[in-house]
């Protein structure tokens, strides 16, 4: 089975896209097939990855429609620079699938069913998750091998991260899913070093994350370059390739990496 | 030099270890269960050591007396048959030496229980008459998130507001009302019980059986709303006035506030009173109120100021904001007419002379009104 990956987390601004975006890029450079698969209404990933606004029944949203038939909506990212990488968009259409999906027999697990009744053929697929903890990331949960959980450096969403938790282990009982979704990690992001406070509740972070047996990743630092990235649609590796948080993210695709071996080789 | 505030993450993440522990251990008890019965279909003699393992890590949950009338023979297990000698034999061990081990029993949502292990015992039991029976008990996931819950509410470090987030979850979860509202029915559902007087019977039911509850709660008149709400707070063991007066009011505090009693350990009730210092009380703008809250708390946390010195200390404050901004005036007059008026005595007036006052005051009220509209 793929490899599938969700990014979680209890608050916005968080860094869920902008990881979602990169590992995209990353893998598929990589020489990895990638489906990007955006979850979140606001549609970000269309945005970071510079794709035009899509055609509402072209989105994830038609795929969880009942008469849904296999024709994944698939778009490439970045096809001038890598060959295997396609996004499933998002777009508002999302916020009736919400309401839909709790009046669904099947609401919790539907991206699942999906994904089993018409597999996607790529080695890894990545879901991109709106930040409250509803319908939406629930499917993603059900529907997921592996968590990922980027997290800014601010006491507020150090609060959101323990909610978190408490959120996984409760829905992984009430669902029953089996195999249980492995917790990949948690990635600090948007770190300043300079920043007293940032150094302080990453430090502090680190012993709790050990002592739940949590991985905690290198941070990803601050840098506006993420920002201007962004709005070219573009991951920092294409718009400053030499940019020193380029290797940030180095530690994740290694893990990812070795996952992907295991999978392809088993 | 003034000392950094410190970061203390392990408060946000106490409940989240808490839901980890009780995660791993019911993945062990749903494997031993599951080994257990597939070495019985076999016929295996292992089954012992597993049953003796299963038994031991549901230990740590407390063994209980449960009545004997509560348990079924579980209809997923191959029919045991027990010869009257063998259950006879289990008779006189009970009655000379008493239970030695606790039977096994799975949990249901209806509040009964199936046997998992121990049906010889059960059965003993039931011929013995005896009213209840030692057990451990595999729960119901139901159970477990309720078990989470209430070792989380119950914990020492809780603070107010995550008391007050996860009751508010756990009532929506279980009323399908919305979470906004309700405190709101909480409170008006209290005001009316203190109005009628009936607290009392709340606050006797905090800690009797689920079935008593519901007998007092439908005896007094309240709404479908309000008995969800109510039913599920006495359901925990908490009382619902205590909650109203001391817990749902920090979902109303300030954001900073909040932050400074999960990130610093601000007390509750310290942060409800430095609450009042918000933008309007002072007369200044929020983002200023702001700062005179973050030099209080600051002030609080540093000098572990007592409960009653934080309110001297923010009643200082407002009145010296308040003072700023009256000075030139003499309120001296107004003071003493503004106690008189609020000092009338309306309890026991007549109903005309309750309306020829408030003709009187409305007028009054009018001729003030004219006064201080700029024309
Ligand atoms: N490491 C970083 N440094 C600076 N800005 C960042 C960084 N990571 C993300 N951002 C910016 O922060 C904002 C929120 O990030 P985003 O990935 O959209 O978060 P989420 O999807 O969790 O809401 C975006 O504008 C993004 O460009
Ligand atoms: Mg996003």
């Amino acid at each position: 089975m793929a490899i599938r990956l969700a990014l979680l987390s209890n608050a916005g601004g968080s860094g869920k896209t902008t990881l979602a975006v990169h590992l995209a890029y990353l893998l598929g450079n990589a020489g990895f097939s990638v489906a990007l698969v955006d979850l979140d209404p606001q549609g970000s990933c269309s945005l970071m990855g510079g794709l035009p606004r899509p055609h509402p029944d072209q989105t994830i949203a038609a795929v969880l429609q009942d008469d849904f038939q296999g024709n994944w909506p698939t778009t490439p990212l970045w096809s001038d620079e890598v060959k295997n990488v396609v996004a499933v968009q998002g777009e508002m259409g999302l916020v009736k699938t919400i309401n839909e999906l709790v009046l669904h027999e099947r609401g919790a697990y539907l991206l699942g069913d999906r994904l089993s009744d018409y597999p996607l053929p790529q080695d890894i697929l990545i879901f991109d998750c709106p930040a409250t903890l509803g319908p939406l990331p629930l499917i993603a949960l059900s529907a997921c091998t592996h968590l990922l959980v980027p997290i800014q450096v601010e006491p507020k969403s150090a609060d959101g991260a323990g909610k978190l938790i408490e959120w996984f282990y409760h829905n992984s009982r009430r669902l029953r899913l089996k195999p249980e979704p492995q917790i990949l990690g948690f990635v600090p992001n948007q770190y300043d070093k300079t920043i007293a406070i940032h150094r302080n509740i990453l430090a502090s972070l680190e012993p709790q994350l050990s002592k739940l047996s949590i991985h905690c990743f290198q941070a990803i630092r601050f840098s506006s370059e993420f920002k201007n990235a962004s709005a070219l649609g573009l991951p920092i590796h294409l718009y400053r390739p030499l940019h020193p948080a380029c290797k940030d993210f180095t530690p994740i695709v290694t893990k990812i990496t070795q996952l992907l071996k295991k999978s392809k080789s088993s | 030099m003034s000392k950094k505030p410190q970061i203390d993450l392990s408060n946000l993440f106490s409940g989240a270890e808490y839901s980890q522990e009780v995660h791993a251990l019911e993945t062990k008890i749903t494997e031993l269960q599951a080994e257990i019965e597939q070495l019985r279909s076999v016929g295996s003699q292992q089954v012992e050591t597993k049953v003796q393992e299963l038994r031991s890590t549901l230990t740590s949950g407390g063994v209980i007396d449960i009545s004997v009338e509560q348990i079924d023979p579980n209809p997923d297990q191959p029919r045991q048959t027990f010869s009257p000698e063998s259950i006879n034999g289990m008779m006189v061990s009970l009655a000379s030496d008493g239970q030695q081990e606790p039977i096994i029993l799975i949990e249901q949502p209806d509040g009964r229980y199936l046997l998992f292990d121990g049906e010889r015992r059960w059965r003993a039991a039931l011929q013995l008459q005896w009213g209840t029976i030692k057990a451990v008990i595999i729960p119901c996931p139901e159970a477990l998130h309720r078990r989470v819950l209430l070792a989380n509410l119950h914990r020492e470090n809780l603070n107010p507001l995550d008391m007050a987030e996860a009751l508010i979850k756990e009532i929506a979860q279980t009323s399908n009302l919305n979470e906004q509202d309700i405190p709101r029915i909480l409170r008006t559902a209290v005001r009316r019980l203190e109005r009628q007087g009936k607290t009392n019977q709340i606050s006797e039911i905090v800690v009797v059986s689920p079935e008593s509850q519901q007998e007092v709660l439908a005896e007094l008149e309240l709404n479908s709303s309000e008995k969800s709400v109510l039913s599920v707070l006495l359901s925990l063991q908490l009382n619902p006035a205590s909650i109203n007066t001391n817990i749902f009011p920090m979902l109303g505090l300030a954001a900073d506030l909040k932050q400074a009693m999960r990130t610093q350990g601000l007390g509750g009730i310290q942060a409800i009173a430095v609450q009042r210092c918000n933008a309007k009380a002072l007369g200044i703008k929020e983002a200023e109120a702001k700062k005179v809250r973050a030099k209080l708390v600051k002030r609080i946390l540093q000098e572990k100021l007592s409960v009653a010195k934080t309110r001297a200390l923010v009643s200082s404050e407002i009145s010296s904001y308040q003072k700023e901004q009256a000075k030139g005036s003499t309120p001296s007059r107004a003071t003493s007419m503004i106690r008189q008026v609020q000092e009338i005595a309306i309890d026991n007036m007549e109903q005309q002379e309750l309306e020829a006052l408030k003709v009187a005051l409305a007028s009054k009220l009018h001729e003030i009104e004219s006064m201080l509209s700029p024309q």
